[in-house]
């Protein structure tokens, strides 16, 4: 057979991964001769093992891989629906397995016996006076910047592993400064910047106790024993838990908390009245004022349908189709630029419309975004809107939910989840590249703390032309500084890079949730705009609603 | 190397995560060798790998070594890879695209072959075949695979048009595809 130009053709299309120029040619000369099919095929093939067998695979990427994946399925330290609201009555499972009474206490005796050894060993080397077996309540996890350990009236620099006792003060200093404690039972407590905590001593009928003097405090609490909740005082409220996640900051006058997951019971300390916080809920709490408590601050009202703003609209993604590897977009600007799902056994059509993902896998174009960087890069603003549900709010990477780049660290954008080691707790955010960041975007711009649940929740990134940048949650400007600003403009933006959802395109930062709707537009909406766009919801919105 | 596998295996299904982690290091590239011998692109490629993992991270507790761990590995794999082909198969029905069609119907074609003897034989042939090309031939084929040189960078280096890279290399590989089905030839 003459070969011909098919040579090329070919090699344009393995060069190019089937995105070449000449597609169209090759498709032409392929379907008109079963030896030129055999040919491109047998050609793909041996190209295709080449690469396997002679390219060298950098194992650092390929592990990152695989713990991505299995960080991605672990389910949160403290199962979600062990510590949401039981409204079906049903006992709460045990988060660990209950030994019977006997060997409960065999084990107790081996603990408290490896606790021992590990409290003494450690109190060996330190600088510390030796510490009693019943001192030690906790330990120093991670420090990140200026902390310290105070201890009657002397004054170190924490490391990690250094054990904490009764009366201690732990100090993180400005900034990004932050310290971990965490418990012997995984209980972990988050200190940001210009935070003070003192341990209080826990060896009484009740159970672990910290006063939080000033600051901000994010706890992941593992179930506490019966009885025995974790208590965490401030000179303004009195917040007592069994095992949850929440936050905790202390300012002013008064202490706010905000509930990522289960139950907290927060107290005012002078009028002793107190409120039940669920999931999503949020108090402020003042020094002379009853506890208030609401589903949010600035609640929006649900979703009740309208219309939707379609001014700037480049990319629109329903997830109405209900089979197959395919999301439309729906926008109508220019080409369609469909997303292609890479493993469908990895995904779920939902049966009331929305895709959930379930498993990691990457849902992208199989073409460079070239309608959304052109139309981006002229009007110098960008807005991505989100209507998703997580499945579980400690997602790692940070994982990806929306992005515009071809690895880690080369972005045009990215929505993405922020997992719980931060200072603000688990976040959404949006990393931007303008001429005057780096390829990674950074800084990125976070949401306030405390927006992030399993919910059904719409979450917008805007930047404007000005520099300017919000976050919105569930309609509400939820950014987490106000002078959120990113210099430049997107002239810089690689033309080159696909849109992709639930994953980083190395297949490393997956996002594990609902998709019920993504937006994309090539201008900044105004926050009324976002409302409106919260209002209208989408059609799984309302049906939730209901 | 199996004895390694096994004590991998064993502590995996005992819940060390690190254990498995290493594991599935030391099955990568084989499992990825046997993917590329039937899937078509080599994201497809990448998207199984992962879903591999994910598939016996949760199902490794069932593995009764019966036999060699790879061989289940690469049944998981093979059960995965030949779904995704169905349903693209479906995909290229209603939209037709000639060239991912051509590619689809030949890796499921080839999956439902069942023998993986020939699967490790394949790739045992490729690298044979490679050995009998000339040495300039095979040092081409490694700047293109191993270094990932560009065709214009290859261009560059040889002094020659982009043209002729991409008919040497076409060539080359047809070379060793027909070596592979067994009519050996030298370039």
């Amino acid at each position: 057979m003459n070969d011909s130009g098919l040579e090329l053709l070919v090699e344009d299309f393995l060069e190019h991964a089937g995105g070449g120029a000449a597609g169209a040619e090759l498709a032409e000369r392929v379907s008109a001769s079963e030896e030129a099919r055999d040919r491109f095929v047998g050609q793909v093939r041996v190209s295709l093992m080449l690469d396997e067998l002679l390219s060298e695979r950098d194992p650092a990427e390929s592990r990152r891989r695989i713990e991505a994946a299995l960080f991605a399925m672990k389910p949160s330290p403290v199962p979600i629906e062990d510590l949401l609201d039981r409204k079906a009555g049903g006992r709460p499972r045990a988060a660990v397995p209950v030994l019977p009474r006997p060997y409960a206490f065999g084990w107790w005796i081996t603990g408290a016996a490896a606790a021992i050894l590990v409290a003494l060993a450690v109190s060996f080397k330190s600088q510390w006076p030796r510490i009693e077996l019943a001192d030690a309540v906790a330990s120093v996890q991670r420090v990140e910047g200026e902390v310290h350990l105070l201890r009657a009236d002397r004054r170190v620099p924490a490391r990690p592993g250094q054990t904490v006792r009764p009366g201690d003060r732990l100090v993180a200093g400005a900034g990004q400064s932050l310290a971990v404690l965490a418990y012997f039972d995984a209980t972990r407590l988050e200190l940001g910047g210009q935070t003070t905590m003192r341990i209080e001593d826990d060896t009484d009928k009740e159970g672990k106790c910290v006063f939080v003097e000033q600051g901000r405090v994010a706890a992941a609490v593992t179930p506490q024993p019966p009885r025995r909740a974790m208590r965490l005082g401030t000179p303004h409220a009195d917040v007592r838990v069994l095992g949850t996640r929440f936050t905790l900051e202390v300012g002013g006058d008064a202490t706010r908390v905000a509930v990522q997951a289960g139950r907290v019971q927060v107290g005012n300390r002078l009028t002793q009245e107190s409120v039940t916080l669920k999931e999503g809920f949020r108090a402020i709490v003042g020094a002379r004022t009853v506890v208030v408590a609401a589903p949010a601050l600035n609640e929006p009202p649900p979703p009740t349908g309208g219309p939707r703003v379609t001014a700037g609209l480049v990319a629109l993604y329903t997830f109405r189709e209900g089979q197959g590897p395919l999301i439309r977009d729906l926008s109508g600007a220019g080409e369609p630029l469909d997303l292609r799902i890479g493993v469908q056994s990895a995904v779920q059509w939902l049966a009331h419309g929305g895709l959930a993902v379930r498993r990691p896998t990457l849902i992208a174009s199989a073409q460079p975004a070239r309608k959304i960087i052109e139309a981006c890069r002229a009007s110098g603003e960008v807005t991505i809107e989100a209507w998703v549900r997580p499945q579980y709010i400690e997602q790692s990477g940070p994982a990806r939910i929306v992005t515009l780049s071809a690895s880690p660290g080369r972005r045009d954008f990215t929505l993405e989840l922020e997992r719980l080691d931060t200072p603000w707790g688990p976040s959404y955010g949006a990393r931007l590249r303008t001429t005057q960041t780096s390829e990674n975007g950074d800084p990125w711009t976070p949401s306030r703390g405390s927006c992030v649940t399993t919910t059904l929740t719409h979450v917008v990134f805007t930047r404007a032309a000005s520099g300017r940048q919000y976050v919105y949650v569930d309609g509400a400007d939820q950014t987490a500084r106000p002078d959120m600003f990113k210099r430049g403009d997107f002239s810089n933006w690689d033309a080159r890079f696909r849109l992709a959802l639930a994953n980083e395109l190395t297949l490393d930062r997956p996002w594990l949730g609902e998709y019920h709707l993504v937006a994309i537009y090539c201008r900044a909406l105004g926050a009324e705009d976002v409302r409106a766009n919260y209002q209208a919801g989408c059609s799984d919105a309302r049906q939730a609603a209901r | 190397m199996d004895e390694a596998i096994t004590h991998l295996v064993e502590r995996a299904r005992q819940g060390d995560r690190e254990a498995f982690i290493q594991l599935m290091l030391a099955c990568e590239r084989e499992l990825r060798v046997f993917l590329s011998a039937h899937a078509p692109s080599v994201d497809l490629i990448d998207e199984i790998t992962q879903a591999t993992y994910v598939a016996c991270y949760e199902n490794i507790a069932k593995y009764a070594f019966r036999g060699p761990f790879l061989a289940w590995l690469k049944g998981i794999a093979r059960n995965l890879l030949l779904k995704e082909l169905r349903q693209s198969r479906r995909l290229v029905a209603m939209a037709p695209d000639v060239l991912e069609g051509a590619l689809v119907r030949a890796g499921m074609a080839s999956l439902a072959e069942e023998r993986p003897a020939e699967d490790e034989e394949r790739a045992a042939a490729l690298l044979r075949c490679m050995e009998r090309l000339r040495d300039k031939a095979r040092t081409l084929l490694r700047k293109r695979y191993a270094e990932r040189r560009s065709v214009k960078e290859l261009a560059g280096c040889y002094g020659k048009s982009e043209s002729w890279v991409k008919v040497t290399l076409y060539r080359i590989r047809d070379t060793l595809r027909v070596c592979m089905s067994g009519v050996g030839s030298t370039v």
